[in-house]
């Protein structure tokens, strides 16, 4: 705390301007202020220092020392995990108030777990299926989170997690083999549903927050199609990706997740990315006559179907719920999952009228961001709902089975509408501000 | 989470244990392999990869890694076998039968997947490609690639063989050593 600052309460106490107990009550509010960047700052360098160190305990492992004989090697391989479960047991009797060992231990000993189990597969030559060594790991390491209050470790566990339903589900996926589903994923995942609980109701403003509902969403994108079945029809999948953006978009419009910023709200950054992406591929016309030509409904046999159906059946009540609390018009966005299963389950070949309603849907998700960001006077996300006509127009410039004069039309009406959307917005702006200083 | 040092220190010391427990029962199963395992010596070719936490290892292809099974088999791919072996007059490992189901009476099998079955028509049985458990051999990092190395030469020498010394006891298998023309590979690097 800055002396001046002390030296002039002091003065002002003499002075009985304020009391002895507000001087100290500004004084306790400086020193909080001042502590809370440094113990953030604390706190990242002990975690990173940990990952760091763990990290090389288990590339030094990974070496592999000649050197020493099987029991030497043995002993070793003990070393760390002691080291780091004495360094978490000291936190947990002498520092259970600081944040920066409870993560700091907890990571090196997230991290020293798996070292010894692998240098003792080194000095006896197993087999390393990577999948059961991940799931070795995490199941020996996920009671760290609770008992040691890490974060950090909950998210390496969701981050390993997911590696393992890669391992497990994508391995065989192209192929007309067995196909494995992970559901020690889901399982494993389950464990941690506490923890994410504890961490909304206590802090749902705070950064760990934020980071489980950016890691988790990824991993959710990357794990569901590990649940389609292999060597089936792929364009379903598609479905189900659109289905979980869908969901993704709901949910970052409840009240819950509406009013944070974009960057602590991955469900809206995500689902929109996502939702505009199949939208787009689907504007193309050989997608959609590919997916006539395999006609195959393997989908029922695989748990994806009943996740979609699940997907579709909470987002349906989620926009429910949001339009209700709402006081802004219905967001056309959240149905575009709808839309396109409909369009998906339209027997027949309609790859025409499905490209063409696609390359209508994007446009009119485009209309709703640009009369929103109007209505808003938000020129951010009026040039977002432009940005997505730009992108469309792109990829119909190069697209041959349009003719050319059609084209044309489209370009020239997209690119008027770009001017003369935002003059007009800047123009309503200029009036606004002399009334305001009137 | 608000627990009291009285439950979490016990929780913690039952978790810590678990994490000795397991690369510990990694340990002793080994060892009594190690200790009443038979030995059998596998025809091999290796080469070298990489496993992100083990470190660098040669993967041994066994010439010995087909068994014949009736064409009326019930085995499939991924399936988890166990394979009788025997040693041949040489003194290097065959296969001598398949099972699906555990051998109760011999202790000389090995826990095995079936990697693919491949069937002739000209044949009344059905050649069935086994993965053995034992296929990686870890190795200090820069001797991996050299042990390679001298493994292709000693391949081109018709005159050389190498081959990996195997303990196997009830399933188990643990790997003891690989040996080019009966040297042990380690002693090329001295």
């Amino acid at each position: 705390m800055n002396k001046p600052l002390l030296k002039d309460l002091q003065e002002l106490v003499d002075a009985n301007i304020i009391s002895v107990d507000t001087a100290r009550q500004i004084t306790e509010y400086y020193q909080a202020k001042e502590n809370a960047p440094s113990n953030k700052f604390n706190l990242v360098l002990g975690i990173l220092g940990a990952i760091l160190l763990g990290s090389g305990v288990i590339l030094l492992v990974a070496h592999n020392w000649d050197i020493f004989n099987r029991f030497t090697k043995t002993i070793l391989s003990f070393l760390p995990l002691a080291i780091a479960q004495a360094i978490c047991i000291y936190t947990i009797a002498r520092k259970r108030e600081s944040r920066v060992w409870q993560e700091g231990s907890a990571t090196f000993l997230f991290l020293t777990v798996p070292a010894s189990i692998a240098m003792i597969s080194q000095i006896y030559h197993v087999d390393g299926d990577l999948s059961t060594f991940l799931l070795t790991w995490l199941m020996l390491t996920i009671p760290i989170i609770y008992l040691q209050g890490s974060s950090i470790v909950s998210l390496l566990v969701i981050a390993i997690l997911t590696w393992y339903g890669v391992e497990i589900g994508y391995h065989s996926l192209f192929s007309s083999a067995v196909t494995h589903y992970p559901y020690m994923y889901v399982i494993l995942l389950l464990c941690l549903l506490p923890w994410y609980y504890l961490l909304a109701k206590r802090n749902s403003a705070g950064n760990f927050f934020h980071l489980h509902n950016w890691v988790l969403a990824i991993s959710f994108i990357v794990i569901l199609g590990t649940f389609s079945i292999s060597g089936g029809n792929h364009n379903w999948v598609f479905g189900g990706y659109m289905s979980l953006f869908g969901l993704y978009y709901s949910l970052g419009n409840t009240t819950y997740f509406r009013d944070n910023k974009l960057r602590s709200n991955p469900f809206r950054v995500l689902g929109m990315a996502g939702i505009l992406a199949i939208a787009i591929a689907w504007t193309f016309q050989s997608i959609w006559s590919e997916r006539y030509h395999e006609q195959e409904n393997s989908i029922w046999e695989s748990p994806l179907w009943y996740i979609t159906i699940l997907m579709l059946i909470v987002s349906g009540w989620l926009i429910f719920r949001n339009t209700k609390n709402s006081s802004t018009k219905y967001d056309v966005t959240a149905s575009s999952p709808y839309l396109f299963w409909l369009l998906l389950v339209m027997p027949g070949d309609n790859s025409i009228a499905g490209s063409f309603i696609m390359n209508c849907w994007v446009i009119v998700i485009a209309i709703y961001f640009i009369r929103k960001g109007s209505i808003q006077n938000h020129l951010g996300i009026l040039n977002f709902g432009l940005l997505i006509i730009a992108v469309l127009a792109t990829f119909r410039f190069f697209d041959n089975s349009i003719l050319f004069i059609w084209r044309g039309i489209f370009f020239v009406v997209a690119g008027t509408g770009f001017f003369a959307a935002n003059y007009l917005l800047l123009k309503r702006r200029r009036s606004l501000i002399p009334n305001t200083n009137a | 989470m608000k627990l009291s040092l009285k439950i979490k220190l016990p929780v913690f010391i039952i978790v810590g244990l678990a994490q000795w427990l397991v690369p510990a029962q990694m340990i002793a199963k080994r060892e009594k392999v190690l200790q009443k395992g038979s030995t059998f010596r596998f025809l091999t070719e290796p080469v070298d990869p990489t496993n992100p936490f083990i470190g660098k290892y040669i993967t041994l292809n066994f010439q010995d890694e087909v068994a014949l099974v009736p064409q009326s088999h019930s085995f499939e791919k991924d399936q988890t076998v166990y394979v009788l072996l025997q040693n041949d007059s040489a003194g290097f490992a065959h296969i001598s039968g398949v099972t699906a189901e555990e051998p109760t009476s011999k202790t000389d099998y090995v826990k095995a997947k079936v990697k693919f079955l491949s069937n002739y028509s000209d044949n009344d049985s059905v050649e069935m490609n086994i993965d053995y458990p034992f296929d990686e051999y870890y190795m200090e990092e820069h001797k991996a690639p050299k042990a390679e190395e001298e493994y292709r030469k000693a391949n081109q020498d018709s005159t050389k063989f190498t081959y990996a010394q195997v303990k196997i006891w009830k399933g188990m298998a643990v790997t003891e050593d690989i040996f080019i023309n009966n040297e042990p590979l380690n002693s090329f690097f001295k």
